[in-house]
């Protein structure tokens, strides 16, 4: 058994009377260590499957396993446990807490967890060490996406979800998120899922799912996967 | 255009329903309340002038101690502007029931004045049946049918009314048994027919038009009672001649004199106006607060929902739609809410608030009518400021917030920067702090004008309601603290001019259940200083050490100190007379008396007092003011006894025509308790619409707050906190603000206390100024037990925070 796996899953959203298929039989596995980045258009169903992975969207049909547990069984406390012990979360928006330092931010989180990481190092390894007492709003886009990075690893989860982690940053302070997911895989050894609609990115990674119309549409296994620094796009 | 945007407001209205029925229920609250409690006094009065007017009850009494006759219907009749003049039979009477002896007064009916409401059965036919009060008959186990034997015959009861004239429970006073009416009843005219008329009810042309009690209904009057002053003289004259004849030396006999009564001197009558202004008063503070924290509060819940609509304004902007259009929008969205609440507000106001008054007062008040009115000239301006305030705030913040280009707009407001707090450069406090301390200590004052209104508007509901307490707290023992610290002595005996009232003195002395009698001379008398004047009653003991027995004289700011002497060349003034002349220790007063001559006396003590107003002087001071000190009245201190014994005293001494009349303590005692009781049902009301109103204002900012801060706990949610940790993030700031806003409200509650009863209180009482302990301890339990309720709300809603709609990328 593969370390995730989603297996036939389908979820319909009902809109009134009508019902939108957001995802349907959608299967795939990622190994554990791997970088994965999700392609597809915008309303693919990529980030339905990304919450439904994270445990923030239930399923309508199927199975979903992260580590030989059956996800889509949690509900109430075990589901909350399991977002917060077992899944770090990205978002395009950073979604920081504009009332709390940098330092805070991180700290909001390891506090959550037991064997979280030290928020200081973890600050340090973003390239943010000497602005941990600053507020988000006094940060540039890129490096608030590095805290809220920094936030999702230092809780050491088995599962770093990122949904659309360049899409309001420019192609330099892109690129830098890039790597530091991509090292974040590669050092720490940690499971990372990218969304994106920018196929050129995809060398990066290590399998490559494809998404159109609410399904998997391909997958692709890069044996070599390109170090982020030598793609351009 | 225009249909488009009624389409646009109707979905604004759908889709923030919550958020258009809470401003709605403020509104509703404020307006209907503020209606309500003004609504009352109109309410209770033009009941009264219904009531009067409908059974065409007097405006001006005229009796006589020797009688009046048709001469005296005659010439009063022709004075202009009398409308009805007519003579009156009545006569007071022993009934013996169950060998109790009580006394009934029984008047004659007369269609033509004073008109009796009957409640049950029929108005007598012959002479040998009569109506009664239905007290009588409750008191007695007697019912319709039952015949008694009175004025010298049996006559059956035929049914029950109610009299205009008596429809309290003060019974006038009589020279009969104990010396006061017991019950009254009605007869047909030619049962009661004598040579002379009781009295003459005289009703004044265009009354009927004025508002009873009113400024000009008052000026009316006293015109009238002018004119009657102009012939009272020559009809008192002329009633001598045809008594005794011309030549006969006057001394020898009893003058004719002439008494002029208005409505005022009703006593029923004036117990109602009475109550009516207490409410008044009462309702003057109480609702502008609650008024102004429901418009405060719709003001953020306003400002909120403009703000949150910014993305969505910022397109229609980019779609062409001008300002103008859509600030119109949010004017018409408020305007239609607070239109809608103020108007249910104004009519379950007008109804509600005045029925559960009415009702309380219905158990002093037998009057069976009642009027609801829906006073327009106090709703509107509470409706125009509820108006103004929340539509003005919408075009306000709309102007403000459209300022920018659409492009600005439709991207999400930046949001406000974090910024360090003082207490983090107090670093050996800040670092001992937990996290999740800091984090709420940081958030209290991120979120400045909330966080003001949540605190602001949780004090000001805690100190209306400790306000409403307090009040309870300051009628609760002035009765009994008057008639047992105060005044020990039971009844007061106003005794006859003619007699020796030393030997009479003695007398009662020796009576078995007399502890004590003392004997004083006791009048009524005018203090000014300056402008104020205040009527007070006069007491002069005749000799103070035995006074002292009867009456303490105990200072009003230190209880434990009592005078034991009245200092010559000075008064003793009783605490609220004090204070409403705006007179202290040393000061000079200026007395009147009955013939407008006024004197100059420094005041040496000022006294405990809370029922009544009283003076004390010596006799040495007396007499050099004045002159002439006699004794008119004891004051008799009983033993023990049963009010059986009571009364066969008083029965004993107004029948040897000893007393001219005497005054029980129990009696007055116990009206003023049907008073004070009334007040407390009333602040019972205005302390449940209080804490409604904490309800509401905690639910609202507890409401704004979740949904200002939605992003915020939807991340938390996706970090992992579990929902208890959610509800601790949120709710330890609503704990902080809620214990922040009970201390508040409840320092300035004992103010705002002080500060109604400086308003309500009526010149004849004076309010202990005392909070109890316990009423600060009921008032902070009522604000957190509607905490709780919140908070368990809250607990709900934020369950229902859905991560991914509220993470959604595009705001």
């Amino acid at each position: 058994m593969a370390y995730i796996e989603f297996k036939n899953v389908n979820k319909v959203y009902k809109m009134g009377e009508v019902e939108i298929k957001a995802l349907s039989n959608t299967s795939f596995e990622i190994e554990k260590g791997e970088l994965v980045c999700i392609l597809g258009p915008s309303g693919a169903g990529k980030t339905t499957c990304l919450n439904i992975l994270g445990g923030m969207d239930t399923l309508t049909s199927g199975n979903v396993y992260v580590d030989g547990k059956c996800v889509n069984k949690l509900t109430g406390k075990n589901l909350i446990k399991y977002r917060r012990n077992d899944i770090g979360f990205v978002f395009q928006f950073y979604n920081l807490i504009q009332n709390l330092t940098v330092i805070e931010n991180v700290e909001l989180a390891t506090q959550l967890c037991k064997n979280s990481l030290k928020p200081e190092e973890i600050l340090d390894k973003v390239g943010l060490g000497d602005r941990m007492n600053n507020f988000p709003a006094q940060l540039s886009g890129g490096e608030q996406q590095r805290v809220a990075i920094a936030r999702a690893i230092c809780k050491n989860p088995k599962l770093l979800l990122c949904d659309e982690p360049t899409g309001a940053l420019d192609y330099k302070t892109g690129k830098q998120i890039l790597k530091l997911l991509q090292d974040t895989c590669r050092l720490e050894h940690m499971t990372v899922v990218i969304i994106t609609h920018n196929s050129a990115i995809s060398p990066m990674a290590d399998k490559v799912i494809k998404f159109k119309n609410g399904s998997v549409s391909d997958i692709v296994i890069n044996e070599k996967p390109m170090n982020i620094k030598d793609i351009e796009w | 255009m225009k249909t488009m945007l009624f389409k646009h407001i109707f979905m604004k209205i759908k889709q923030n329903y919550k958020r258009f029925l809470s401003l709605l229920s403020m509104a509703l609250l404020g307006i209907g309340f503020y209606a309500g409690i003004e609504a009352c006094s109109p309410d209770m009065l033009k009941t009264l002038d219904k009531f009067y007017d409908d059974n065409n009850v007097y405006d001006i009494k005229v009796v006589s101690n020797l009688g009046l006759d048709d001469k005296d219907i005659n010439s009063l009749s022709k004075i202009d502007g009398f409308d009805k003049v007519i003579g009156s039979y009545e006569t007071d009477t022993y009934l013996k029931l169950d060998n109790e002896q009580y006394v009934v007064k029984v008047m004659g009916l007369n269609n033509n004045i004073n008109n009796i409401f009957l409640e049950d059965g029929n108005l007598p036919n012959g002479n040998n049946e009569i109506v009664v009060e239905k007290k009588m008959l409750l008191d007695n186990n007697l019912s319709i049918g039952d015949s008694i034997n009175i004025l010298g015959s049996n006559k059956k009861i035929v049914g029950t009314v109610i009299s205009p004239l008596y429809f309290s429970s003060e019974r006038p006073s009589t020279n009969l048994g104990s010396g006061k009416v017991n019950y009254y009843a009605y007869t047909l005219e030619d049962v009661l027919k004598s040579d002379y008329y009781s009295a003459i009810y005289i009703t004044l042309n265009n009354t009927k038009n004025m508002l009873t009690n009113s400024k000009e209904y008052k000026n009316v009057i006293d015109d009238a009672i002018n004119k009657i002053d102009v012939i009272k003289e020559e009809r008192e004259d002329e009633k001598y001649n045809e008594l005794y004849g011309i030549s006969i030396n006057e001394d020898e006999f009893v003058k004719p004199h002439w008494y002029l009564y208005d409505r005022l001197d009703n006593n029923s009558y004036k117990e109602l106006i009475n109550a009516s202004d207490n409410i008044k008063n009462l309702g003057n503070v109480f609702p502008l607060i609650f008024f102004g924290i429901a418009v405060l509060v719709s003001l953020i819940s306003m400002m909120r929902m403009i703000e949150e609509d910014r993305t969505e304004n910022g397109t229609l902007k980019s779609l062409g739609y001008n300002n103008f259009y859509i600030t119109l929008k949010y004017v018409i969205y408020s305007l239609l809410a607070t239109v809608i609440g103020g108007i249910l507000g104004v009519f379950i106001g007008s109804y509600l608030i005045p029925y559960v008054i009415w009702n309380i007062y219905k158990k002093l008040f037998n009057i069976p009518i009642f009027l609801y009115s829906i006073n327009s000239a106090y709703n509107m301006l509470g409706f125009w400021i509820c108006i103004l305030c929340i539509c003005g705030t919408a075009c306000v913040i709309c102007i403000y917030n459209l300022k920018d280009v659409p492009a600005n707009l439709m991207r999400p407001k930046v949001p406000k920067s974090g910024r360090k707090i003082l207490l983090e450069k107090i670093s050996f406090i800040w670092k001992r702090l937990k996290f999740s301390d800091k984090i709420t200590i940081r958030n209290i004052f991120r979120y400045k004008s909330r966080v003001l209104t949540t605190i602001f508007g949780i004090a000001g509901c805690t100190a209306l309601i400790l306000a409403g307490f307090g009040l309870k707290d300051s009628i609760k023992n002035i009765n009994d603290y008057q008639y047992s610290k105060i005044f020990k002595y039971d009844k007061m005996m106003i005794i006859s001019e003619n007699g020796d009232y030393e030997k009479l003195l003695n007398k009662i002395n020796n009576e078995e259940i007399v502890n004590k009698a003392v004997d004083v001379n006791y009048q009524s008398i005018s203090v000014l200083n300056g402008d104020i004047k205040q009527d007070v009653s006069l007491i002069v003991p005749n000799d103070f050490n035995s006074f002292n027995e009867v009456v303490s004289l105990i200072d009003y700011k230190n209880e434990d100190k009592i005078y034991d002497d009245i200092l010559d060349d000075s008064c003793v003034i009783s605490e609220k007379t004090a204070k409403l002349l705006n007179v202290s220790i040393g000061d000079d007063v200026t007395l009147l008396d009955n013939d407008n001559n006024s004197y100059t006396i420094k005041v040496s003590y000022i006294v405990k007092n809370y029922i009544n107003q009283y003076m004390y002087v010596n006799k040495n001071t007396y007499n050099s003011l004045f002159g002439n000190y006699k004794v008119n009245s004891f004051l008799i201190d009983l033993n023990e006894c049963t009010s059986d014994d009571s009364n066969d005293f008083d029965m004993e001494y107004i029948a040897s025509k000893d007393a001219i009349s005497i005054i029980n303590n129990s009696d007055v005692k116990d009206v003023l308790n049907d008073m004070l009781s009334s007040i407390d049902s009333i602040v019972a009301i205005l302390i449940i619409a209080a804490a409604m109103l904490a309800f509401v204002v905690l639910y609202n900012l507890s409401n704004i707050n979740i949904s200002e801060r939605k992003r915020e706990i939807a991340t938390l949610k996706v970090l992992g906190f579990y929902v208890k940790e959610v509800d601790k993030y949120i709710n330890r700031e609503t704990i902080i603000l809620t214990i922040l806003g009970i201390l508040i409200g409840l320092s300035s509650g004992s103010y705002l206390c002080h500060y109604i009863i400086s308003t309500c209180e009526p010149d004849y009482l004076m309010f202990d100024r005392e909070v109890f302990l316990l009423s600060y301890v009921f008032s902070a339990l009522i604000t957190i037990i509607f905490t709780i309720i919140v908070i368990v709300v809250t607990h709900f809603n934020l369950k229902n925070i859905d991560m991914v709609e509220s993470l959604k990328n595009v705001e």
